[in-house]
């Protein structure tokens, strides 16, 4: 027997389980090991501190408090539930309004048949029948003196003019050259950048002027000296700014 | 497996409730404590149906349960601010967890001082001595812990020697005797 020995039955094995002649060879170690001795009697005597007095009723006060605890969790789980309920019937609400009007822009009005207001050519207002979960129709010539008949479908609450119209199937030449204006030349564009690019790619003076207004000093003394190049100013967001730099960065270059 | 909570409290909780006890009481040394530490494991198993319900030894279960409500308590005392006794509430009880004067009283110096040595280890020490002394050997008290034997044994062996030098220095004994492989 020596002290991993003694260490041994200290972690696994209780003193009531050893055997007499284990009891034996454990007394002769301890009587030449004093460290071993103590960490017997400290186990022995730590094991045997049981002093503790168990309170009167501790087992009852432990039951009462569980019911009591299952008692308010399922008060609380009952809210809960209430609560989800409540939450998922919203939720659903909430997602079959914005479903509706998804498909419909204005649902609960385009569910019934309803009379629309629907502005049509010159910004005059029409009446049109609108059947339920359908969307209004329009029908009326081009505006631009082609011939054919322009038919869209708008919305309830549609306010187009006659040449946002015609941007929906209208075969008309000038619908297929320019940027969406769908007017022949010396047709005024609205004051937007998006007709003030296609008046650009129709080469329409007015609109030219109209552009170049607020152009830095050595462009416009292009603008007046006839020199600009309708074919740089070419319709699209992101080209015809890069051109007019260039241009006045030449300008400049050229005055020095 | 008992459906309702006070069932699963008669089936699987009263049965070791006064070993629970016991072992709370051999944790913190407080009869209030313990009780507490009891109180708190027996919600656990009654309010965790899959913990308590699915495992084969309910005993484990719950001494685990009742190390990680110890260890967590002790923590949280650590961390608990102090306040003046000016600025206390009158009517706030203060708890101490060290032993009450009448259970110190009915101790004899010996257990006192043992009492007071084993306050000073260190919390996963005192897991292991008190679950030794309940007379769980390493095999159990890795599956109740879940660390290896190993490390069991390394720490147990650690906290006898920590026990022996704090019980030195309340009784003034030197500890070189008790120093490891240390033999006269």
């Amino acid at each position: 027997m020596n002290c991993s020995d003694i260490a041994e039955t200290l972690d696994n094995r209780n003193v009531e389980e050893l055997g007499t002649s284990e009891r034996r060879d454990i007394e002769a170690h301890l009587a030449a090991c004093p460290t071993c001795a103590r960490d017997w009697e400290l186990h022995k005597a730590f094991s045997a501190l049981t002093d503790m007095q168990e309170p009167a009723g501790f087992p009852a006060d432990c039951r009462a408090l569980i019911a009591a605890g299952a008692d308010r969790s399922q008060r609380v789980r009952s809210r809960l539930v209430l609560i989800g309920v409540f939450a998922a019937v919203a939720a659903a609400a909430a997602m079959l309004t914005a479903t509706l009007w998804q498909q419909e822009r204005i649902p609960l009005a385009a569910v019934q048949d309803t009379v629309a207001p629907v502005s049509v050519s010159g910004g005059a207002m029409a009446q049109i029948a609108v059947p339920a979960g359908q969307k209004p129709t329009v029908t009326e010539p081009c505006s631009g003196g082609c011939g054919n008949t322009l038919e869209r479908t708008c919305e309830v609450h549609c306010t187009c003019a006659a040449s946002e119209l015609q941007r929906n199937g209208c075969s008309h030449a000038g619908e297929r050259r320019g940027n969406r204006c769908g007017q022949q030349s010396g047709h005024q564009a609205p004051e937007s950048s998006r007709h003030q690019r296609a008046a650009v790619a129709s080469g329409v003076e007015a609109d030219r002027r109209r552009l170049c207004r607020n152009l830095p000093e050595p462009a416009r003394r292009l603008r007046d000296q006839n020199q600009w190049r309708h074919g740089h100013a070419r319709p699209g967001f992101f080209r015809w700014p890069v051109c007019l730099r260039t241009e006045a960065r030449r300008t400049n270059a050229e005055g020095r | 497996m008992p459906d309702s909570t006070t069932d699963r409290f008669d089936t699987l909780v009263a049965p070791h409730l006064r070993m629970l006890l016991r072992v709370a009481y051999r944790l913190v040394r407080n009869t209030s404590d313990a009780q507490d530490l009891v109180q708190d494991t027996c919600i656990a198993a009654c309010e965790n149906p899959a913990g308590i319900g699915a495992t084969e030894h309910p005993v484990r279960w719950l001494l685990n349960v009742l190390n990680r409500r110890f260890v967590d308590r002790t923590r949280r005392q650590k961390r608990a601010s102090f306040v003046g006794l000016e600025e206390a509430d009158a009517a706030t009880q203060l708890v101490c967890g060290q032993p009450g004067p009448e259970e110190l009283l009915s101790r004899s110096d010996a257990e006192r001082a043992l009492i007071q040595a084993y306050l000073k280890l260190e919390d996963a020490q005192r897991t292991l001595l008190v679950l030794r002394a309940e007379g769980y050997d390493l095999t159990e008290i890795e599956l109740i812990t879940g660390l290896p034997k190993e490390v069991l044994r390394a720490r147990l062996h650690r906290a006898r020697r920590s026990l022996a030098r704090h019980m030195d220095e309340q009784t003034g004994a030197t500890p070189a005797a008790l120093r490891i492989g240390s033999k006269t």
